[in-house]
Parts: structure tokens; C-alpha cells; sequence
């Protein structure tokens, strides 16, 4: 872990005090301010693109009150903040924090305003929502609704508090014993042992370490943030549900990152579709949304039809007639398919890109 | 009750599965602080942190 996100980890830890501490109507009030204080510190910059752009979200729903003007507002705040999120991106020299979070949080409030599935929400409100420091770094993408509710119930209680606090040991424990120091030994060993395999197998097992690392880092560290967020009383959106009993591609798209996955299905897949009455068109643009999320490269581009095509295969492969397998045979031919298929992003992704720079 | 503890005490009276619980937490703890100092990095993409 960097000294930032140790930083932004205490942080939390004293938010959880504040909504003891303080009355209940108050201590999100609290939370959000030390939010901003704490990325701020952190990085200044963020800190003014989190405020400024949270602020500008909410005004622009509490302003606009012409249902015909909705539509134009939310195109033009959602390029705006994608032009943003992108900005960032070209400017390595400033340390960022947490804009690709919370340019889709908003995004969605927009969005769901647009289409008359949010009621609108008053500016502390939204400022409490947006400034919810758990959530800041790592996700999830959690809903407005879904927080507002959990921010009326409020279960400040001792039992939610050391319930969260395990999750948030064992999250801990998971990112940094599991991923970062064991995978990585076990990486640096099996990365010396096949030193003189062709370059696709290393790639291969590299790839396979990649998917390993990320599921314990990221499963751990959103383990963190809906612990912390449980010893404040609240239950966020789970962003895991055992990827690893994925029956085929398809079904692990809709258990790995889910609140990124059911972000890009909702205001990606579902749009698009119904626009252009294609579901591929759809699917290709819900994954290139999912991958430039990730990063702005050519990487990552390739990454999202390589991910795309393993989704069409899927769906042709479960129209053939394969009745006459015990289901047994099915799930295993299934979870394996799942694991070539990720395991080999790495070495065919990186095999076309050097096939187009050659 | 704590879901570890829940777990615990379906195999152990409960003194036992209270020294359990905090023998775990402890190491956890331990060996988190251990692999914390010096802070390493996180190669990961969903941490948006520095990019």
C-alpha cells in the first residue's frame, strides 16, 4: 500500500469515530467534510474536481426543472465529465485520486434523474453521497438510492461495528498478505522458473497471476470499504458474489466488479441496444466503456473485444446441443473455460498490439 | 457475535472460541503491520489512486 491510501485508510477509521461521536442527523455531515479535507491533503487537485464536479451535479438537477431540457443538460454534463476523467489522465505529473469512481457515481444520478428514476436530491445530501471517504478509492459504485436509504436506517449499532470491523481486517488481510505479498513471491518464482519458455506461456502465466492478484487486492480492499462502511451503519452495494463459481463468461461478468459491470449494463448495454435493436453493438460498447474505464490505451481497447468476444462465443456455445453432458461435465467445462479465457487476455491482447506496431 | 465467531463456536466451547477469534485477529494484525512497513505498491488498476 502507498502512504496515501494508508493515509486515506486512517482516515475512514476516524470517520467511524466522528459517526459515533457525533448526533446521528450531524455525523455524515462530518464524514463528508473530512472526506474532502482528507483527498485534499492527499491531492489537492481532486479534492477542487470532486467538489466542483458534485456541486455542478446537483445543481444541474436541482436547476433544470424543463423535461425537455434534461435530456440536452445530462449529454452535455456527462461529456463534460468524461472530458474531464480523460483530462486527468493526460496529466501523469498530478496525483489523482478517486475520479474514476466518482465521475460514474454521478454520471448515474444524472442519467437516473433523465430518465425520472431518482427523485432530486437536496445539495447536503448529495455532497454526503458523493464525500463518503470509503468508498473514495476503490468503490464500490454505489447508488444513490440505495445510500440515501441506508442513510435514513442508519444502524449505528455495536454489533454492525465489530461486524464491519472483521470485514475490514479480513479485506486487509486479503490485499496485502494474500495478493501482495504471497502472489507476488509466488509470481516472482514462477516468472524465474519459465524464464526460458516461448514468450506466449510466460505471458499465459503472467495473465493468470494478473486475474489472481487483482481478485485478492480489489475483493480486499472493497472488503475494506463496506467494513468501514458497516461499523458507520451502512450497507453499500457488494461488489463480489464468488467469481471463482462462475458457470461461463457471461455469468463471471455478472459476479466480478458488479457495481462497475451492472453500471455499464444499465447505461451502456441497455441504451444502446435498444438504440441500434442490436445486442452486440451493445455489448462491444458496454465492454469498450468497462475497459477505457480502466485506462485510456490501445491495451485496453483490445482488451474489451477480447472480453466481448469471449461473451458472443459464450452465448453461441450455450445454443448448441450439449443436453447429452452430465451437468457435472457442464459446470467444470464451464469454470475451466472461464479461467482459459481470462488467463489468456494478457498474452493475446499483447500479441495483436505488437502485431499492429510491427 | 461476529460471523468468524459464529463459525468458531460451531467447533469450540465458547472461552475457546473467543481466545480463537482474538488469536486470529491478533496475527492478522500482526502480520498486516509487518507487510505495511515499508508501504509497497499495489499493482492494480481499480485503485485509483496516482492516475
Amino acid at each position: 500500500m502507498t502512504g496515501a491510501s494508508t493515509f486515506l485508510m486512517l482516515c475512514s477509521l476516524l470517520a467511524v469515530g466522528l459517526v459515533w461521536l457525533l448526533p446521528r442527523e450531524r455525523s455524515l455531515d462530518a464524514v463528508a467534510l473530512l472526506t474532502l479535507l482528507a483527498v485534499a491533503v492527499v491531492s489537492p487537485a481532486s479534492a477542487l474536481w470532486l467538489a466542483g464536479t458534485t456541486l455542478f451535479t446537483v445543481l444541474t438537477i436541482r436547476r433544470v426543472h424543463s423535461q425537455r431540457l434534461r435530456g440536452p443538460a445530462v449529454l452535455l454534463c456527462c461529456v463534460i465529465l468524461v472530458t474531464l476523467l480523460f483530462l486527468s489522465r493526460e496529466m501523469p505529473a498530478i496525483f489523482w485520486v478517486g475520479g474514476a469512481y466518482f465521475t460514474l457515481r454521478h454520471m448515474h444520478a444524472l442519467i437516473d434523474w433523465w430518465m425520472g428514476r431518482l427523485s432530486i436530491p437536496g445539495v447536503a445530501e448529495y455532497f454526503r453521497y458523493s464525500l463518503f471517504l470509503p468508498a473514495i478509492m476503490a468503490g464500490p459504485i454505489h447508488r444513490l438510492e440505495n445510500f440515501q436509504r441506508e442513510a435514513r436506517r442508519m444502524r449505528v449499532t455495536t454489533s454492525n461495528l465489530f461486524t464491519g470491523a472483521e470485514r475490514a481486517l479480513f479485506g486487509l488481510a486479503q490485499a496485502v498478505i494474500v495478493s501482495s505479498w504471497a502472489l507476488r513471491r509466488l509470481r516472482d518464482i514462477s516468472e524465474r522458473q519459465v524464464e526460458s519458455w516461448p514468450e506466449f506461456f510466460q505471458r499465459w502465466i503472467a495473465g493468470g497471476f494478473d486475474w489472481l492478484q487483482m481478485f485478492f487486492s480489489f475483493a480486499g480492499l472493497t472488503s475494506l470499504a463496506l467494513g468501514l462502511s458497516l461499523m458507520m451503519g451502512l450497507r453499500l452495494e457488494e461488489n463480489f458474489n464468488r467469481p471463482w463459481a462462475s458457470r461461463n463468461l457471461i455469468d463471471f461478468w455478472s459476479r466480478w466488479h458488479m457495481t462497475l459491470s451492472n453500471w455499464c449494463r444499465d447505461y451502456v448495454f441497455y441504451p444502446i441496444t435498444a438504440l441500434t435493436r442490436l445486442p452486440l453493438i451493445g455489448l462491444v460498447a458496454a465492454m469498450l466503456a468497462m475497459g477505457l474505464w480502466h485506462d485510456s490505451s490501445a491495451y485496453y481497447v483490445l482488451w474489451a473485444l477480447w472480453q466481448s468476444l469471449g461473451i458472443y462465443l459464450t452465448h453461441v456455445a450455450l445454443r448448441l446441443p450439449f443436453d447429452f453432458l452430465p451437468r457435472g461435465v457442464k459446470r467444470i467445462i464451464g469454470t475451466l473455460s472461464v479461467i482459459l479465457w481470462l488467463s489468456l487476455t494478457r498474452p493475446m491482447v499483447l500479441m495483436t498490439l505488437e502485431a499492429f506496431t510491427t | 457475535m461476529t460471523p468468524l465467531y459464529e463459525n468458531l463456536v460451531r467447533w469450540l466451547p465458547p472461552p475457546l472460541a473467543r481466545l480463537a477469534m482474538v488469536a486470529i485477529y491478533a496475527a492478522l494484525i500482526v502480520l498486516i503491520v509487518t507487510f505495511l512497513i515499508p508501504p509497497g505498491h499495489f499493482e492494480l488498476v481499480y485503485l485509483d489512486l496516482g492516475r
